[in-house]
């Protein structure tokens, strides 16, 4: 039911007017309603009405391919975004990981500078021979103390061999 | 208007984009759709154009109808798409002002020309434009006067004394 039939005029009038006036406003009201009805306006044609069809068909197909679209771009976008992330966050991964055990690394040589920086070849290899010798001198004794503990005082053995250390070590500082 | 047609069914229908669901909306609405547009404009070919115009609206805007009068929002699009003409007619007669006079003088042509004019429209042309809009708007649109205070943002007695005086006129005018 439309919504003006289910309004009051009379009363909706009386809100404004006094009674009688009410009533004539309403009744006037209906009547140029009436003439409004007895001379309809005139109708689309069929022509048109097709036309409107075909366009409406047109908007809505229109309308389908861009929400496929839409469909189709969006995860497309959405995976772009987690491989540029992901690829982001690899390459700072790597250089954290690069990055992390140079700063921890403490880095000392074994072999005394003067050895790798001397011009005198010659001497530097008789010192690199001579210290090797008593390095694996050094390791044998501590196979020998490590294997060999119930053959006579092994806590001499270990003093003799830390003192003998020691006076390797002296030797080579000095040269 | 068939009291039996499923609206709210056709407005589901719409909404999921069914091209039979708009063809079923045209079909019940194009008449009085039509009549609003051809009382306005007393134009045959400018009616045609905006309920093209409005049901391609309809099509884009049909999921921003949230329930209620379904009535009074097709009416709201409806005046909105003959206020975007009205903007449109003005502006181009702004830029083109050489051609204001050459258009006015069409559009008087093309009324005085169209046989299918009939008294009644002759007589709307003689209320002033607001009444003639708010005549119009009642009696194709079917709202209350309540409803179309609303929509036009006008205080319900405004909208009362109005829609009489021009109703009166137009019975003076008839007679």
């Amino acid at each position: 039911m439309a919504e003006k039939n289910k309004e009051n005029l009379k009363e909706l009038f009386e809100e404004f007017f006094e009674a009688e006036q009410a009533s004539e406003a309403a009744e006037d009201i209906r009547l140029g309603e009436k003439i409004l009805e007895e001379n309809s306006a005139p109708e689309p044609s069929g022509e048109v009405k097709e036309q409107i069809k075909r366009r409406i068909f047109e908007t809505l197909e229109k309308r389908k391919i861009r929400a496929y679209r839409r469909l189709l771009y969006k995860p497309a976008a959405v995976a772009a975004i987690i491989v540029f992330v992901f690829a982001v966050s690899i390459k700072l991964f790597e250089i954290k990981l690069f990055e992390r055990p140079q700063q921890q690394m403490q880095v000392a040589s074994l072999i005394p500078a003067s050895v790798w920086e001397g011009n005198d070849i010659i001497k530097d290899d008789i010192e690199l021979a001579v210290l090797s010798a008593e390095i694996e001198q050094v390791g044998d004794d501590i196979l020998t103390v490590q294997l060999d503990q119930s053959y006579g005082n092994g806590r001499d053995a270990v003093i003799e061999l830390e003192l003998e250390l020691i006076e390797i070590d002296s030797d080579f500082w000095k040269g | 208007m068939d009291e039996n047609i499923d609206i709210p069914e056709i407005i589901t229908g719409c909404k999921r984009g069914r091209n039979e669901s708009f063809s079923r909306l045209l079909d019940i609405y194009s008449s009085r759709c039509y009549g609003y547009f051809y009382r306005l404009t007393s134009s045959r070919d400018v009616s045609d154009e905006l309920l093209s115009e409005l049901f391609v609206k309809l099509v884009e805007k049909i999921k921003t109808y949230r329930g209620g009068s379904f009535n009074g929002w097709l009416f709201k699009v409806m005046r909105n798409v003959f206020y975007d003409y009205l903007r449109r007619k003005f502006r181009d007669g702004r830029i083109l002002e050489r051609q204001k006079e050459q258009m006015a003088e069409d559009f008087k042509r093309e009324r005085d020309d169209d046989e299918r004019i009939d008294q009644l429209q002759q007589r709307l042309l003689q209320l002033d434009e607001v009444t003639r809009e708010v005549i119009v708007l009642r009696f194709y649109s079917q709202l209350s006067f309540k409803e179309i205070a609303r929509m036009r943002g006008e205080p319900i007695g405004t909208v009362l004394t109005r829609v009489h005086r021009g109703l009166k006129k137009l019975r003076g005018l008839m007679e």
